[in-house]
C-alpha cells in the first residue's frame, strides 16, 4: 500500500488563521502534518495514528473534514484521496452514527439506479397517497375523534356559511316544523355522541342544496325545499345527508387535505410564492374525486335506509333529475328581482353548468341509475 | 541545532477591538496570578514586551494564550539567545512581576472566556472606519453547488423522508445544509455547518409541540387562544435569542464558531413593543373571529385596536431596523462581533418613499396599458356581449381569443409586477441587513439586485411548474449561487487572529426559528 498524501489548510481551531499544509498517511497508519511551503515559527510537525482522526463522510464535492483529537482541522478538497484513505483505514466502529449513514446514504447518491428508484418511488408514494393513503387516514382519524372535538372544529363553520353565504329561511314556521318532524323520524337509533339538528337558510348564491357539517348540524336551503314536489323527496335528501355525517365526510376532507398539503410542504421545503401555489394543484383536483366517491357513499347509506322508513329509491332520482335541470337552466328557477343585468347572469349560470358538467356530471347520471336500478329490483 | 535557534519576545499591543477593558484585565491577572491593578498598571502601557528569550514554540503558545484572553500581541525575532533587544531590556519588569505563572507552565488547549463576547461599541469600527484600512483583501464569496449533484442528494432526501414518515427530516435537513455551507467558499475555505441529526430532532419536536399548542388553543376557547397569543408575544424574544444563538453557534468557518452573545434582558427591550402592537392585532382578530364578541367589542377597545395598528405602521421600519441591529450587533464571529451600519432613515426611505413610488409606477404602467390597449379591450367586450345576446356562435370564437389574450396580458402585468415587488424588498432588506456590516477591521459588502431577482424568481417558477416540481433543486442552486455572488468580505489581516470561543449547544432554537420562519441567510 502507498504512502496518501494530502494537501490543504490547517487550523489549529483556537484562531482563524490558515496554514497550508501536507498530510501523509504512511501504510501503517501514521499520519504527519507538516507545512508544505517554507517552515514558520508558528507550525510543528504533528504525528498521529489514522484512528486517533474523524474523517467526515463525502457528500457531493464539498471540501472532506479531518479533525484531530485536540479540535484541530483539516481542510482537502482531494476528495478521491480521502475515499482511498477511507477505503485503507474504514472508520472505526466508534464513529458517530450519523455519520455512517450519510456515508451509506451516499452510496445511494452516487448510484444512478438508486437515484431512479427514488424519482420513482417518490411519484408512486404521491400517487399511492393521493389516492388511497389520505383517504385511509383521514377514515381512521375521522372515527376515531370524539364528538366533542367534532363540535370545536365545526362551531364557527355555520356562522362562517352565515356571514358568507345564507339569508335566514323565509319558511313559515309551520312549514320548518312539519318537516323537522320528517327528519327527526329518519335519525338513526345509534347517534354516537353526535347531536344531529336541521336548519333551513335561505341562499340564492347557493340555490337549492343541503350540507352536512361535521358537528351534524344539517343545513337545508329554501330553494331546495321549494324545488321538491312532495316531503319524500326531502326525506331522501335528508337521508343522503344523514349518510355524510355517519361517515363523518366533511371532517375526512379536511384531514385529507391537509394530509396532502403537509405531503407537498414536505416534498417542497421552503419554496414558497406562485410555485408551491401551483404545485397544491393536484390536491385541489383531487378534492372533486374524494367528494364523488363521499356521495357514493352517502347515497349507499340513503339506499340502505329508504326501505324502513317507506321511501321509494325512485324520489332520489325524481329529485336528483330536478337539481340537475335546475343547474342546467337556473335563471329559469330563480326570483327576481336581481340586480345583475340580464346577459350577465346568464353568463354565470352556463359557467357554473361547465364546471358542474366536469367535476360531477357524469357522476350525477351513475347515481341516478343506481337508485332507479334499486327500484326496479324492490318488490311493488 | 541548539546553538543557532532563534528566539522570540512577545510584545503586548493594546487589548483587541472590541473586548471589555475590564474583563481583559482581569483574565489576564487570572491567569498570572497576579492583582488585578497590577494587570490594569501592566497592560495600560502598550507596546510592553510580556516574555522575553522564547523558542518558536513557547512563543506560539503565549500568543495564542494571550490572544485568547483578548489581548493584542505579536511574537517578535528577538535574534540569537541572550542578545540584547534594543528597545527594551531582556529581562523586563513584566516579566518579573508575572513570573509566578512560570510554575504552572501553560497548556496548550484554547482558553475559553467565561463570556463568549461583550458587546463594547466603543472598540467597534463603523463601515467607514473600517474600509480606510488600506490593504484589506477583497474576498468574494464563492458558490461551488451544481444542480444535478444536489439533485441526487435532494431526491433521495425526500425519499427516504417519506419513507420514515418524516423522521428522517431531520438527517435530511442536516445533509442540505452541510451541502450548501460546504459550497459556500470564502478565500478557498468553505463553512462548516455543526449540528447533529439528533439535536435537529430534538428541536423539531419542541418546535411542533410549541405550533401545536399555539394551534390547537384556537379550538378550545377564546379565552385560549388570547392566551397563546400573549404566550407567543411574552416568549417571542427569547425565541429570537435562542434561534440566532443555535444557527451561528452550528456555523463555522476556518475551524472557528460564529456566535451570538445571549442578551435576553435585550431582546425583550427591543424586540416586546412591537411584539405587543402585532400582539393586539392577533388579539383582535381572534375576538372578531368568535361570534360572541364579533361587532360586540367596547369602543374603547376597538379605539385601542386602531391606535395600535396606527403606532405600528408609523413605527414598522424603525423597530425592523432596530431589531436588525440587534441580530447583527450580538453576532460574531469567534471574538470578533459585527456592526449593523445601516440606519432607520434607510428603513424609512425604503418603506415611505421607494415602496410606494414602485406601487405609482406599477399603477402608471397599467393605466398606460389601459390606455392603448383599454379601448380595444373594451369594443372586445362589447362585440362579446353581442355575441352572447344573439348567439351568432361564428363570430364568437375570435372576439373570445382575443378577450382571453388581452386578459392574460393584463394578470401576465400584474403578476410580474407583484414579484417585482417582492423581489423588489428583498433584494433591499437583505442588502441594508448586510452590506457594510463591519466585523473588526474587515468588512462585507452586498449588493443584491432586485432585477436579476426578478428574472431568477420568474425562470425557477417556470422550470418548477413545468417540471412538477423536479427542478426544485436546480432552482434552489441558482438562488444560493446568485444571492453567494452578490456578497464581498473585505478582509483585514486581522482576520486571521480571530479567536474561537467554542460552544456546544443543542437545536431547539434553531429549529423554533425555521417554523417561525425568521430568516438569517448566511
Amino acid at each position: 500500500m502507498p504512502t496518501l498524501r494530502l494537501t490543504g489548510n490547517y487550523f489549529d481551531g483556537v484562531q482563524a488563521r490558515a496554514q497550508h499544509v501536507a498530510l501523509s498517511v504512511d501504510p501503517h497508519g501514521v499520519v504527519t502534518v507538516s507545512p508544505s511551503t517554507s517552515p514558520s515559527p508558528s507550525t510543528e510537525t504533528l504525528t498521529c495514528h489514522v484512528r486517533e482522526i474523524s474523517i467526515s463522510p463525502r457528500l457531493g464535492n464539498t471540501p472532506r473534514h479531518l479533525r484531530f483529537a485536540n479540535g484541530a482541522l483539516f481542510e482537502t478538497g482531494q476528495n478521491d484521496i480521502v475515499d482511498a484513505l477511507l477505503e485503507q483505514f474504514p472508520a472505526a466502529s466508534d464513529a458517530p452514527d450519523h455519520d455512517r449513514v450519510q456515508a451509506w446514504v451516499h452510496t445511494l447518491e452516487r448510484n444512478a439506479w438508486a437515484v431512479c428508484a427514488s424519482v420513482a418511488g417518490l411519484v408512486l408514494m404521491v400517487l399511492w397517497f393521493a389516492v388511497y393513503g389520505a383517504p385511509l387516514l383521514a377514515r381512521v382519524i375521522a372515527f376515531r375523534l370524539p364528538a366533542e372535538v367534532t363540535t370545536y372544529i365545526s362551531r364557527d363553520g355555520l356562522q362562517w356559511l352565515d356571514k358568507s353565504f345564507l339569508q335566514p329561511s323565509t319558511l313559515d314556521a309551520a312549514r320548518q316544523q312539519a318537516l323537522q318532524d320528517v327528519f327527526a323520524g329518519l335519525l338513526p337509533e345509534d347517534r354516537e355522541g353526535l347531536e344531529y339538528r336541521l336548519v333551513f337558510r335561505s341562499s340564492k348564491r347557493i340555490g337549492p342544496n343541503a350540507f352536512a357539517l361535521p358537528d351534524a348540524t344539517i343545513l337545508m336551503t329554501d330553494e331546495l325545499v321549494n324545488l321538491a314536489e312532495n316531503d319524500g323527496q326531502i326525506a331522501v335528501v335528508l337521508l343522503h345527508e344523514i349518510g355524510h355525517v355517519k361517515n363523518r365526510h366533511m371532517l375526512r376532507q379536511v384531514i385529507q387535505q391537509s394530509g396532502l398539503a403537509a405531503l407537498l410542504v414536505t416534498i417542497t421545503g421552503d419554496i414558497h410564492g406562485a410555485s408551491s401555489m401551483v404545485l397544491a394543484l393536484p390536491g385541489v383536483l383531487m378534492q372533486a374525486q374524494y367528494s364523488q366517491a363521499m356521495e357514493s357513499e352517502a347515497d349507499t347509506y340513503a339506499l340502505e335506509h329508504l326501505q324502513q322508513h317507506g321511501l321509494s329509491p325512485s324520489l332520489f332520482a325524481q329529485i336528483m333529475r330536478r337539481l340537475e335541470a335546475w343547474h342546467a337552466h337556473p335563471a329559469a328557477d330563480r326570483q327576481p328581482p336581481s340586480t345583475q343585468p340580464d346577459d350577465a347572469r346568464q353568463d354565470e349560470g352556463e359557467q357554473a353548468s361547465v364546471w358542474q358538467y366536469l367535476s360531477t356530471h357524469p357522476a350525477t347520471a351513475e347515481r341516478i341509475r343506481r337508485f332507479e336500478q334499486a327500484q326496479e329490483a324492490a318488490p311493488h | 541545532m541548539e546553538t543557532d535557534r532563534i528566539v522570540y519576545n512577545i510584545v503586548y499591543n493594546n487589548v483587541m477591538l472590541a473586548m471589555d477593558e475590564q474583563e481583559v484585565y482581569a483574565n489576564f491577572a487570572a491567569m498570572f496570578r497576579i492583582a488585578p491593578e497590577k494587570a490594569a498598571a501592566i497592560l495600560s502601557k502598550p507596546k510592553t514586551v510580556l516574555r522575553s528569550n522564547l523558542d518558536a514554540a513557547t512563543a506560539e503558545m503565549y500568543s495564542k494564550k494571550l490572544k485568547a484572553i483578548g489581548l493584542d500581541v505579536d511574537v517578535v525575532k528577538a535574534g540569537k539567545p541572550g542578545a540584547a533587544v534594543a528597545s527594551v531590556s531582556a529581562a523586563s519588569p513584566v516579566e518579573a512581576e508575572t513570573q509566578i505563572e512560570q510554575k504552572q507552565p501553560l497548556a496548550l488547549e484554547p482558553y475559553v472566556p467565561g463570556a463568549a463576547i461583550r458587546r463594547n461599541e466603543k472598540y467597534a469600527l463603523s463601515a467607514r472606519e473600517a474600509a480606510a484600512y488600506k490593504g484589506n483583501r477583497i474576498l468574494p464569496f464563492e458558490f461551488h453547488g451544481t444542480g444535478l449533484e444536489y439533485f441526487r442528494i435532494w431526491i433521495v432526501n425526500v425519499f427516504l423522508t417519506l419513507l420514515t414518515v418524516g423522521i428522517y427530516s431531520a438527517w435530511a435537513k442536516v445533509r442540505t445544509r452541510q451541502y450548501f455551507y460546504g459550497n459556500t467558499q470564502i478565500d478557498g475555505m468553505a463553512f462548516s455547518y455543526l449540528a447533529t441529526p439528533m439535536q435537529v430532532l430534538r428541536g423539531r419536536l419542541v418546535a411542533v409541540l410549541l405550533l401545536g399548542f399555539y394551534l390547537g388553543a384556537q379550538y378550545v376557547s377564546t379565552t385560549a387562544a388570547l392566551g397563546a397569543v400573549a404566550m407567543l408575544v411574552l416568549l417571542s424574544p427569547a425565541l429570537l435569542v435562542l434561534a440566532f444563538t443555535a444557527r451561528l453557534r452550528f456555523t463555522a468557518w476556518r475551524n472557528v464558531q460564529f456566535d451570538f452573545l445571549r442578551d435576553i434582558a435585550g431582546a425583550y427591550r427591543v424586540v416586546l413593543f412591537p411584539a405587543l402592537l402585532v400582539g393586539v392585532a392577533f388579539a383582535s382578530s381572534v375576538l372578531t373571529q368568535d361570534p360572541a364578541t364579533a361587532g360586540k367589542l367596547p369602543p374603547t377597545v376597538a379605539g385601542i385596536v386602531a391606535v395600535a395598528m396606527l403606532v405600528l405602521s408609523l413605527g414598522f421600519p424603525y423597530w425592523q431596523c432596530e431589531i436588525n441591529r440587534f441580530i447583527v450587533n450580538h453576532a460574531a464571529y469567534g471574538n470578533q462581533p459585527f456592526l449593523f451600519a445601516a440606519r432607520a432613515s434607510d428603513y424609512y426611505k425604503l418603506y415611505f418613499l421607494k415602496l410606494p413610488g414602485l406601487f405609482l409606477l406599477l399603477a402608471f404602467t397599467v393605466w398606460v396599458m389601459t390606455m392603448v390597449v383599454g379601448n380595444h379591450l373594451g369594443d372586445v367586450f362589447r362585440q362579446m356581449q353581442n355575441v352572447h345576446q344573439q348567439t351568432a356562435m361564428p363570430a364568437g370564437n375570435k372576439v373570445a381569443t382575443d378577450a382571453y389574450l388581452l386578459t392574460g396580458l393584463f394578470f401576465l402585468v400584474f403578476m410580474v409586477g407583484y414579484a417585482y415587488v417582492i423581489a423588489f424588498m428583498q433584494a433591499s432588506l437583505f442588502n441594508l441587513r448586510y452590506n457594510q456590516v463591519a466585523i473588526g477591521k474587515s468588512t462585507l459588502m452586498c449588493d443584491v439586485s432586485a432585477d436579476k431577482l426578478l428574472v431568477l424568481y420568474v425562470v425557477n417558477t417556470v422550470a418548477i411548474v413545468l417540471s412538477a416540481g423536479l427542478l426544485i433543486p436546480w432552482a434552489k442552486i441558482r438562488m444560493a449561487r446568485y444571492r453567494l455572488s452578490c456578497l464581498e468580505l473585505h478582509a483585514s489581516y486581522e482576520l486571521e487572529d480571530i479567536v474561537n470561543s467554542a460552544h456546544h449547544d443543542n437545536a431547539v432554537g434553531q429549529e423554533v426559528s425555521d417554523l417561525f420562519d425568521v430568516d438569517i441567510a448566511l
